[in-house]
């Protein structure tokens, strides 16, 4: 099921260690690339739900999800940003 | 050239690893060591490539073991096996996928804030008993009391048995830690499984008839669904009791070390608490708890430009990519602001440390409370001495003491 809200989403390579836990998770979103990181394939395709689930999972807080047309930081929540 | 030694348990590899992986990294960063037996990594690139590729790396120790020993010696090392082949750490994917996605969200950076308040509350406890005294030992009157606590509320277990399960946890890391040829070692280890396995049984019975929301139910819902056995179960609280003390415990030694060695870094973290994050982070890369991982190949693969071979075993030296100068600037100086620190001190890849999140939170924790409350000490030895151990960065006491009032 896609996500209705236009997202973007970023994963930031000093932080990710390829845990691999969102690739797991959410894989039509994530994917690993040479290196062995985490990277966004397809911001749409997968539910909201389901993306921030992998934001949670990831253990070096490596992901953040933004709402595109805001900017409204959806992960990490407002209040921790 | 002139060989470098491959005697990692030379007492000078022990004082002072860092020296000698600077040297191993400068001549040969892919170096087969024939006593060890296996080859030796000490750049970043070549144990990040290791880390986080586990197809051709297979984590699962306990099968690889199992192919040297002779019949005998696979019965008297049984018991071991039977409860550390189920071990998270030494599982490869499809199973260890299962468990990690299982207990992942326990572990989360989030998820672990729920101990933060009791983390704090006995970090005060402790030094309003400590900071009159003017001295310490730090690893047993401070260290390992704040891990071990954390760790007996993560499986519900009461805080009044901690001193036993430290004694068992020391006796199953004889099996790791001490020299393969200690006659005593099985024996010692199997003891301290044993207590162990023994200690929890009960502590999970009462679960499964009082389910709640914690660790042990958990895993009992996975157990109860068929996901995983109850060897699982008992395996991976024996885990957690294991590795969630010892490492955090040496992390707090080595970076109060690290801190007495750099007391500039102490003020600065003293004035600044606020860079509490990164100053842990930076104690990690400077002197982790863990030395190294071992892998072992399950294909031919290139690493570094070399051809490392089916069957060979990999020591992934994390503390020497973590001062590699082709990664980190001025890798030998204790940077509190370093900023960013992609260090490999909880390792990478699908094995990267479960309770990674929650040991930063302890740590943050408790270099914070000793910086606002301490001025910097001093070391009350002219001598320190580490545990022979190819893996562990582990001190065998730090005496400290410092000015009061």
């Amino acid at each position: 099921m896609e996500s209705s809200i236009k997202l973007k989403i970023a994963v930031d390579h000093n932080k990710c260690v390829g845990s691999t836990i969102c690739v797991l998770l959410s894989p039509k979103v994530f994917a690993l690339n040479q290196a062995g990181q985490s990277i966004v394939l397809d911001v749409t395709a997968d539910s909201l739900k389901a993306i921030l689930n992998a934001a949670d999972n990831c253990p070096q807080s490596a992901i953040r999800v933004w709402e595109a047309e805001t900017g409204k930081p959806l992960f990490p929540p407002e209040e921790e940003a | 050239m002139t060989t470098i030694s491959d005697d990692l348990m030379a007492h000078e590899v022990i004082l002072d690893p860092h020296s000698y992986y600077h040297e191993l990294r400068e001549t040969d960063p892919v170096h087969w060591n024939e006593r060890w037996g296996g080859w030796v990594l000490t750049k970043y690139d070549d144990v990040v490539q290791v880390l986080r590729d586990s197809v051709h790396f297979s984590s699962d120790r306990m099968a690889f073991l199992d192919k040297e020993l002779s019949t005998e010696q696979r019965d008297s090392y049984a018991p071991i096996f039977k409860v550390l082949s189920k071990w998270i750490v030494f599982r490869d994917p499809p199973m260890h996928t299962k468990l990690r996605l299982l207990l992942n969200p326990h572990f989360t950076p989030r998820a672990i804030e729920r101990y933060r308040p009791m983390v704090r509350g006995i970090v005060k406890r402790m030094l309003d008993k400590l900071e009159g005294k003017g001295q310490m030992e730090l690893l047993n009157d401070f260290a390992y009391q704040v891990p071990m606590s954390v760790l007996l509320e993560l499986i519900g277990a009461p805080l009044v048995d901690r001193e036993k399960v430290k004694e068992w946890s020391e006796q199953l890391g004889a099996f790791f830690f001490i020299r393969a040829d200690e006659p005593r070692r099985r024996e010692i280890a199997c003891e301290g499984i044993n207590s162990l396995v023994e200690y929890l049984r009960p502590i999970v019975a009462q679960r499964r008839e009082h389910p709640g929301v914690d660790l042990i139910s958990l895993l009992l819902g996975a157990e109860e669904t068929g996901d995983i056995t109850e060897d699982d179960v008992i395996a991976t609280c024996v885990l957690l009791v294991f590795g969630g003390h010892e490492t955090t415990m040496n992390l707090i030694a080595n970076g109060t070390l690290a801190l007495i060695n750099h007391p500039d870094q102490w003020e600065l973290l003293k004035q600044n608490p606020g860079i509490i994050e990164n100053a842990v982070e930076e104690m990690l890369r400077f002197d982790g708890s863990v030395k190294a991982t071992v892998r072992w190949v399950t294909e031919d693969v290139t690493v570094g430009g070399k051809l490392i071979k089916k069957g060979d075993r990999v020591l992934v030296g994390l503390s020497a990519a973590n001062r590699d100068p082709g990664k980190f600037n001025h890798p030998d100086v204790l940077d509190l602001n370093r900023d960013p620190n992609p260090h490999v001190a909880f390792a990478h890849g699908i094995h990267v440390c479960l309770g990674a999140s929650l040991a930063r939170m302890e740590l943050q924790e408790v270099f914070t409370g000793l910086t606002q409350r301490l001025p910097c000490p001093v070391l009350a030895t002219d001598k320190l001495e580490y545990h022979a151990t190819v893996v562990n960065r582990a001190l065998e006491s730090l005496p400290i003491s410092w000015k009061v009032g």
